[in-house]
């Protein structure tokens, strides 16, 4: 199996706070991938790291087999959209066309091949009807399916996604991770969250993170970790993960 | 004689129309993207500052205008950096800048023997005093701010709503965004010429403000705007010439007012339609 990820003993610090110490993680094609863990225990660092926004300051970390790239068009990138302004003048599918940007798209207009990609992604993730309203008219739900289509909208190998269902309804969560078991039939998905109980459901590995280290479960978690995820008994995984 | 008779009868008039004309669709696509990066404090900062570039060429010189376009493009190249690689806090630079410039601009005109040049004119602007040469030289640096517009579109509509994003898309974030300050810069050197200094922040903000109140697509905001910004100036114009008004004030005023009451008229709008 092709590794898509591998962090080997990596070490982050933003200034003085180490963030990450003797990090190993490994990521398999095909893998649908959470990094859980507490705010501030370096989970979006992680993620940080793998689309190469940061440098390690320790350890290696090699992605597709090669150095991390600040612009792979390998992986596609679905931020936490809290961070967008509401009022911003964007339609759906303008946004959902940004995902086919790159330094050579010059002249106002997209190309007939990329517009039709664009309805298409739009009709994958129910969006099209919308496709004319404000983005930041739409409801978590929605905007989180606008964001996911313009990650995926160029195809990449690679979906990395920061708290996915941090700011949906929890009714909405399940057609989120329903949708990601979905996409992850034909590519690696990565995500981050803080929510132990019900990722463990739907993804096929998972990665405790505080600090200083990271630990994988595979299908073999033992239905009694499962149970205690689910119960919100997490005594045994923040024992075994040391969070 | 009346407005018209006088626009078809005199030169400066024509002259002030056209330069309205060409600072109106400016003002559009610049102010369009001063408005959606919430940056009017940066467009200030620029518009100041150029006062200092002013100075600097009076005292050594060089034409007043070539000094505006000079410091402009540095003071935009210079906040591009400051955004990008320094880890100072923005607005702290920008308000340095903003001083620092108009202060260098007085000192070096105080300096200059016997320049009698008059410093209100920069910073309000005389729409009226636009001479042949001037259409000229403002026609270049439009064509310029155009076309960078009409190339760069897509990208900097992708750097405005996510500026991470588009660079892990490969789009060159630094470039692009100073380009952006750029076409910013050159628009408010052209808005001197016709508002003067002081109230290019006005103009920069208050027609995408005021078109942002009608429709939520970036193209159609620069659209409306541009029309906005050569309705508050001919308006502006057609008052100022009536009443015997000072012509930048007269024109920001009507832009303001016009805002304030676009502004009402929304908020009316959306209570009544609920």
């Amino acid at each position: 199996m092709q590794n898509i990820i591998e962090f080997q003993k990596v070490t982050f610090s933003y200034g003085r706070n180490e963030v990450l110490k003797d990090v190993d993680l490994v990521v398999e094609k095909g893998d649908f991938f959470a990094i859980v863990g507490p705010n501030g225990g370096g989970k979006t660092t992680i993620l940080r790291l793998i689309l190469g926004l940061e440098v390690p300051g320790k350890g290696k970390i090699k992605i597709f087999g090669d150095k991390p790239d600040i612009n792979t068009s390998r992986a596609g990138y679905v931020p936490q959209f809290s961070s967008h302004d509401r009022m911003f003048p964007i339609s759906v599918r303008d946004v959902v066309s940004q995902g086919l940007i790159n330094r050579n798209s010059f002249f106002p207009f997209y190309n007939k091949r990329d517009l039709m990609k664009v309805e298409e992604m739009m009709d994958l993730l129910g969006i099209k009807g919308r496709a004319k309203d404000r983005f930041g008219d739409l409801s978590g739900g929605l905007k989180q399916r606008t964001l996911i289509a313009r990650a995926i909208v160029s195809d990449p190998e690679l979906l990395l996604l920061d708290e996915p269902v941090a700011s949906v309804d929890s009714s909405i969560e399940k057609d989120i991770y329903d949708m990601l078991v979905e996409l992850n039939r034909k590519m690696t998905v990565v995500m981050v969250s803080h929510d132990l109980g019900f990722v463990s459901q739907y993804v096929n590995k998972v990665g405790c993170v505080n600090r200083t280290f990271v630990c994988h479960r595979t299908e073999e978690m033992s239905a009694e970790i499962v149970d205690g995820m689910y119960s919100g008994k997490n005594i045994m995984i923040k024992h075994k993960c040391g969070i | 004689m009346d407005f018209l008779g006088a626009l078809i009868n005199y030169q400066f008039l024509q002259n002030a129309v056209f330069a309205a004309l060409l600072a109106s669709v400016l003002c559009g696509i610049s102010g369009t993207f001063v408005f959606v990066n919430r940056i009017t404090f940066i467009a200030g900062g620029i518009a100041h500052a150029v006062l200092g570039g002013v100075g600097a060429a009076v005292y050594f010189g060089f034409s007043p205008f070539s000094g505006a376009v000079a410091a402009s493009i540095i003071f935009a190249f210079v906040l591009g950096i400051i955004k990008f690689k320094a880890s100072q806090h923005e607005d702290t630079v920008i308000g340095a800048l903003w001083a620092l410039g108009m202060s260098a601009g007085i000192i070096f005109i105080y300096l200059t023997p016997g320049y009698s040049v008059n410093l209100l004119s920069y910073l309000f602007g005389n729409i009226l005093l636009v001479s042949t040469d001037d259409i000229m030289v403002l026609a270049v640096l439009g064509f310029a701010v155009i076309s960078v517009a009409a190339v760069l579109y897509r990208q900097f509509k992708s750097v405005s709503f996510d500026l991470e994003f588009s660079i892990l898309r490969g789009v060159k974030g630094f470039v692009v965004y100073t380009m952006m300050l750029v076409m910013i810069a050159l628009t408010v050197v052209v808005l001197m010429k016709i508002v003067g200094l002081i109230l290019v922040i006005a103009f920069l903000s208050l027609p995408a403000a005021t078109a942002a109140v009608f429709t939520n697509r970036i193209g159609k905001i620069i659209l409306l705007s541009s029309i906005l910004s050569f309705m508050f100036s001919f308006s502006g114009l057609f008052v100022s010439y009536n009443f015997n008004l000072p012509t930048g004030a007269t024109i920001t005023a009507v832009a303001g007012i016009i805002y304030l009451l676009s502004i009402i008229s929304g908020v009316y709008h959306e209570r009544f339609s609920k």
